[in-house]
């Protein structure tokens, strides 16, 4: 059987890159060994240092040092763009080619390692297992086996503009749902969008519906996974608690289709109040504009519990690795305390590691680190990121109008239901 | 030339209606499931919105992109100062990257873009472009139109020149109008042109997807969420790449169609 797919797996690869149509990017680089005696370690990363100038410099010296100290491994680090994360990272897959290493989200590693083509990689921090935040490792382990390397560990909280709530006659910064709610009339009599809520569809639901959903008490997943559980009560309530808000002005004219970005938003040109899920470049942004010291930055906002989307960065080995050694060797080094210091130094991030004390911590960053207790990986499962899609569109129908709470979760759901029951 | 056609054509189309018979993983492990993608699809109405969306984008694209190009083409062939220049300015957004224009369009039609900064000089608007459903196919259509009409715009413009400038001369000596020496001389001359523009510009229509991507992802509420846009959605974002393929194969299907149908029809009139 084995030797009768082999060629009908390679004309379905064929098939899959161009029936699909869609460009095949960031291919190029090999990870296997590229002639001489070195093995090629090939790492994916992603601009989790925000300053490109400080970026360079920071991976430059980590490639460097790296070398030096292990001179048989060639490490190559490809910086990628964050658009098309997903896309490109399922291509490499497939195609059995680009990177050994990869930095990706949890939501992101299930499908891939239940499509087995993943490595685990328990034995690279077997020795210093407990060192690291226990939600960080928890988050990132699949079926009993850690799939990522936590190299970081993000966090959002709730960032807003002091001087449009002051504006507005609104001395305490709203800390729950219900204050949100209840601060939201007096800013639209300023013409002030209480929450800048991004409901356009390609902005992960992590950082808008979902954190109001989970303080709801919400979970996206049943218990056993085989089936949803957003459109019961606490669904219905959170999508409600919006359409509320944007009933009585709380949100922007735009809020079905606008995006999070805080560069030419509507939070930076004064025209919405606070956004519930930022991280802390967001925050650093939003004070380039309106002024540090206009900015607050608050906990988590307070349903029946407070929950900050937070996920730690997982170093994650494909499958098809050619040199898994010598990438076990750079995923030890990356996370090692030092290394992993500098990088949320540099990031703004915060280390995954409990032994690790951070360099020069901004007061910004300090705020942000007192929301790491309330932080939720999201719900993780195979599915997640698909499911997402498909509530990601209801609830966008729901914010134009055109659904009402309730049938926008149930329609949601039956699709997600019937998606799951697939097991494609 | 027969080599690489089936290597880029015919082996991944093949590979592409093998791969709808089975439930393929990036894993590259599969299973023959039969037609049991097909079935899903059509109980699926994700695919009945995907195929409705692409059909209503398509009558609003080819004719846009159509008149568009013969438009332009016809103010070319009249102007007699600076052709080149003009020429090449109108086909400068043909050589634009996709992406770029979508993204300049995004920010045209935006809450706060161009057309919205205008309109409140006017007192007039907002207009939500990408947020109403009844407007988001005609706004990306126009998009895609803006981008694509050059390479037809060149095509009809050949055969406006291929017309021989006696007969015209000869209509207007007649007393023939403006009117009546396009309605009855350089239209039924330029069918064969005009209908390849057809024939090509109902193939791009069909495959609209960058657009799409850079401007709505789909939406608002998958007001744009098309056939091509379905199956990236199935296959990098769902995983299901037998699925995406059994769609790629309905649209596969469509084009082939629609391709035969205007064949059928220009063969006629070249006859």
């Amino acid at each position: 059987m084995k030797e009768r797919m082999a060629p009908m797996r390679k004309l379905a690869a064929a098939g899959l890159a161009a029936a699909l149509g869609i460009v095949l990017a960031g291919c190029g680089s090999g990870g296997s060994g590229s002639g001489s005696d070195k093995s090629t370690v090939t790492l994916w990363m992603y601009p989790v240092i925000g300053d490109q100038a400080k970026s360079q410099a920071f991976w430059a010296k980590v490639e460097k040092d790296f070398e030096a100290k292990n001179t048989s491994v060639d490490l190559k680090i490809d910086m990628q763009p964050w658009e098309g994360r997903q896309e490109k990272v399922t291509t490499a897959l497939a195609a059995k080619k680009g990177f050994d290493l990869v930095v990706l989200g949890p939501d992101q590693i299930p499908q891939y390692a239940q499509q087995g083509t993943l490595e685990p990689v328990d034995d690279i921090i077997a020795a210093e297992k407990a060192s690291y935040l226990p939600n960080s490792l928890a988050a990132l382990t699949v079926d009993g086996k850690l799939y990522g390397v936590p190299v970081y560990q993000t966090i959002t909280a709730p960032i807003y503009n002091k001087k449009l709530f002051a504006d507005a006659g609104v001395t305490e910064i709203p800390d729950t749902l219900a204050e949100l709610k209840e601060a939201a009339p007096k800013l639209a009599a300023n013409k002030v969008a209480v929450l800048d809520y991004p409901g356009k569809p390609e902005v992960s639901l992590n950082q808008s519906f979902y954190p109001i959903f989970w303080a709801n008490g919400g979970s996206i997943f049943a218990a056993d996974g085989k089936t949803v559980a957003f459109n019961g009560p606490e669904g219905v309530e959170s999508l409600q608690f919006l359409l509320d808000l944007k009933a009585a002005g709380g949100l922007p004219e735009n809020t079905a289709s606008k995006g999070n970005d805080i560069e030419g938003g509507a939070l930076a040109g004064g025209q919405s109040a606070m956004y519930h899920a930022a991280t802390a470049l967001q925050a650093v942004q939003l004070g380039k504009v309106i002024g540090d010291e206009n900015v607050g930055i608050g906990l988590p906002l307070e349903g029946r519990k407070r929950v900050a989307f937070g996920i730690p960065g997982g170093l994650v080995m494909a499958k098809h690795s050619e040199n898994k050694e010598a990438a076990k060797k750079f995923a030890a080094y990356l996370s090692s305390p030092a290394v992993a210091a500098d990088l949320a130094k540099e990031s703004g991030f915060f280390s995954a590691r409990t032994d690790v004390t951070i360099p020069g911590q901004t007061p910004a960053a300090a705020e942000f680190a007192k929301s790491l207790e309330f932080a939720f990986p999201g719900d993780t499962h195979p599915k997640a990121r698909q499911v997402m899609g498909i509530v990601a569109a209801h609830l966008q129908a729901a914010l134009l109008g055109k659904e009402d709470a309730k049938t926008a979760l149930d329609g949601a759901a039956q699709e997600a239901n019937t998606l799951l029951a697939s097991g494609g | 030339m027969l080599v690489l056609f089936l290597i880029f054509r015919i082996f991944p189309s093949l590979g592409a209606a093998g791969m709808s018979l089975t439930n393929w993983n990036i894993g590259g492990e599969w299973e023959f499931t039969g037609l049991d993608n097909y079935a899903r699809m059509l109980d699926d109405p994700t695919f009945w919105i995907s195929l409705k969306t692409t059909l209503v984008y398509v009558a609003v694209y080819v004719p846009m992109t159509v008149l568009f190009s013969l438009g332009t083409a016809l103010l070319l062939n009249a102007v007699v100062t600076m052709r080149g220049l003009w020429r090449g300015m109108l086909f400068l957004p043909y050589v634009t990257s996709f992406v770029l224009a979508g993204v300049i369009w995004r920010w045209i039609y935006e809450y706060n873009g161009l057309i919205n900064g205008l309109l409140a000089k006017l007192d007039l608007g907002p207009v939500m472009f990408l947020e109403r459903s009844e407007l988001v196919l005609p706004a990306l259509a126009l998009v895609s139109a803006w981008k694509g009409f050059g390479y037809s715009m060149l095509i009809l413009l050949a055969g406006l020149k291929a017309i021989p400038g006696s007969y015209l001369e000869a209509a207007r000596v007649d007393g023939a109008s403006a009117w009546q020496r396009f309605r009855s001389i350089v239209l039924p001359l330029l069918k064969p042109a005009l209908f390849f523009v057809l024939v090509i510009e109902t193939i791009s229509g069909f495959q609209v997807f960058d657009t799409i991507y850079v401007m709505t992802g789909g939406g608002p509420a998958r007001a744009s969420y098309t056939l091509i846009y379905a199956i990236y959605d199935k296959g990098f974002r769902g995983f299901e790449f037998g699925y995406a393929a059994a769609f790629g194969m309905v649209l596969f299907a469509i084009i082939l169609i629609v391709s035969l149908i205007q064949r059928r029809l220009l063969g006629r009139e070249n006859t």
